[in-house]
């Protein structure tokens, strides 16, 4: 369990991180959105003790970051934004240097399992320097992983990767999830995040503006369901039938043959309202909800203001 | 944000896990199966050098003064120590490898302990392969008192140490591993070229003493004339006056040395926290404007 509690952090009178707060459960898989400065990587460095908070604390499994920082470093793993490996090594002598540092036992078995793992069994002998961008990506998370941590700390961990080191990063730390990890990623990568988080938070200017799963973070700046409403009969009478409901806020005509229409209410609400479309007689070719995603949540919340 | 965990040996020491530095730095520097084609090179040609003064040794033996050697040694370690270990730290930094072991569970102590004695480690090998040419010329020497070849040995041994650790602090205080490299040259010339200069023209001030126990080449000159041999050599008899205990000098050289050595390795440590504060994302104006 990791709780977060009113973290704050200032550099010279400047606040970069204003009061987060927030809790996760083992399993959790938690989107940190925002923008360039917007205060992820300070508050991801203050969970990893690498930076003492101004004021405010977290715990993890009820150890203190502030209280007993050395005693977090075993149970965390970070991945920061930006990183180097040494590179006159080769991936297991990598991998065995920060085993040992860990003081894992059976390091060689360890090393085996996380870079089968991360899928670089393969390239066990090779020289770090000989590794691709991604591979070096994967490398940095099997580090992460050779003490077997409990939260994981994924600063940007795909930027720079193509569309398929993306895709293999996410179902790898899908799986960590699975594994009951707590992961925390931030990311640019919106519609990517909702893919695999179960929870996001989104920060700005220092700020947590919305916190909590996927689903119930975009209700939340769209409590109505939009609808998109392709009709080919006549599209008037249409209208008209649905402005009368009382279950419409609002109706919009989108080109010839289309409507968007703002409904209340829930699933059965939706479902009811298409079915007294098709008994009045109208001739619907498409009937779909248009959900907001992550981005959507994104740009509303947010203004682009930096810190 | 230290945590002892036991005493300062175990914690230092035998149980540091940032002793694999030492395997490291052997791996990088003293294996010719490493990826580095530049360092890879650099040994090939030290290999070669190291043939010819192993021969050159071996065909004059015993008439070279062993002690004398000694001193070649440390000049290569003037210019070897900084060369290689300017960025120990400050190249971490810069290839953003070092908050990966800012998060280890390991005390910033033991971080510049393992990187001194990984550094240190290779030395010694080094300076063991640079002994065995040494010993058959001492061998053979008619005049060499094995005493003297080895207090001249620890001699090295401690300047050696003292070079490390001031090079593991400027490496430390510092961000970039060239402004490193630039700074220990800068310390070296000004420790082993300015400083000899002014205190031998001060020397009437301060001492013979104290002028030979501030410099290893003065200890070692001392060392090698520390026999009955040269008893009415020039310098022996200029300085009749001022006679002192060569072993005692050297003792003294050492003892100088090893505090040195551990200042500079606390100073280091000590610095090293500025590096949980090195994200700065305000320019020193807008912080003005703040403040």
């Amino acid at each position: 369990m990791l709780e977060v509690k009113n973290l704050h952090k200032t550099f010279g009178g400047f606040p970069a991180v204003q009061g987060i707060s927030f809790s996760l459960k083992p399993g959790d898989i938690f989107g940190f959105i925002g923008s360039n400065g917007a205060g992820k990587t300070t508050t991801i460095r203050m969970l990893a003790t690498l930076l003492e908070p101004t004021s405010g604390t977290a715990t993890l499994y009820g150890t203190d970051i502030l209280d007993n920082p050395m005693q977090i470093r075993r149970m965390i793993g970070y991945m920061p934004d930006f990183f180097g490996l040494y590179d006159d090594v080769k991936v297991w002598e990598y991998l065995d240097f920060f085993a040992s540092i860990y003081g894992v036992q059976k390091r060689d078995k360890v090393i085996d399992e996380v870079l089968e793992l991360t899928d670089l069994g393969i390239k066990k002998h090779s020289f770090v320097q000989s590794l691709s961008r991604g591979m070096q990506q994967r490398l940095c998370l099997a580090r992460c992983l050779v003490h077997d941590p409990k939260l994981l700390l994924l600063d940007e961990p795909a930027s720079g990767l193509d569309p398929r080191a993306r895709a293999e990063l996410k179902e790898l730390i899908a799986e960590l999830g699975r594994m009951g990890k707590i992961v925390i990623v931030s990311s640019h990568i919106l519609p990517e995040l909702s893919d695999f988080c179960n929870c996001v938070g989104i920060i700005e200017r220092g700020n947590l503006l919305a916190f909590g799963d996927v689903a119930s973070v975009v209700r939340s700046i769209r409590p109505t369901k939009l609808v998109r409403v392709h009709c080919i009969s006549d599209l008037q009478n249409l209208t008209t039938m649905v402005n009368q409901s009382s279950k419409v806020q609002k109706c919009e005509k989108v080109g010839d043959d289309e409507l968007l229409i703002e409904l209340l209410g829930g699933d059965d609400d939706q479902a009811d309202f298409l079915k007294s479309m098709v008994d009045g007689g109208h001739r619907i070719l498409n009937f779909n909800e248009d959900q907001a995603n992550l981005e959507d949540v994104f740009l509303k919340l947010t203004t682009g203001a930096v810190n | 944000m230290k945590v002892r965990q036991g005493p300062w040996w175990e914690v230092l020491i035998t149980k540091n896990p940032m002793m694999a530095e030492v395997t490291r730095f052997r791996k990088r520097f003293l294996s010719i199966r490493g990826s580095s084609v530049a360092i890879n090179g650099g040994i090939g040609i030290v290999l070669v050098l190291y043939a010819l003064f192993a021969m050159v040794c071996v065909y004059y033996r015993g008439d070279i003064e062993p002690i004398m050697l000694l001193g070649l040694f440390i000049i290569l370690m003037l210019l070897a120590i900084p060369l290689l270990l300017h960025g120990s730290i400050s190249g971490e930094r810069e290839r953003r490898s070092w908050d990966m072991l800012m998060v280890a569970p390991i005390t910033h102590a033991q971080i510049i302990v393992g990187k001194f004695m990984g550094a240190f480690a290779g030395l010694g090998m080094a300076f063991g392969l640079f002994m065995i040419p040494v010993m058959i010329d001492a061998a053979f020497h008619s005049e060499s008192q094995f005493v003297n070849v080895l207090l001249a040995s620890i001699t090295v041994m401690a300047q050696g140490a003292s070079l490390i650790a001031m090079t593991l602090l400027i490496s430390a205080r510092v961000k970039r591993p060239l402004v490193a490299l630039a700074v220990s040259i800068g310390v070296v010339m000004i420790y082993f070229v300015i400083v000899p200069m002014v205190m031998s023209s001060a020397s009437f001030l301060l001492g013979q003493f104290l002028t030979t126990v501030m410099s290893p080449f003065l200890v070692l000159f001392r060392l090698t004339l520390n026999t009955p041999a040269h008893e009415n050599d020039y310098y022996m008899v200029r300085n009749e006056g001022q006679s002192f205990d060569v072993i005692l000098v050297t003792l003294c050289h050492i003892g100088y040395q090893t505090i040195l050595t551990i200042c500079l390795l606390m100073w280091a440590t000590k610095t090293l926290v500025f590096a949980d504060h090195e994200v700065k994302f305000i320019p020193k104006k807008k912080k003005k404007n703040h403040a």
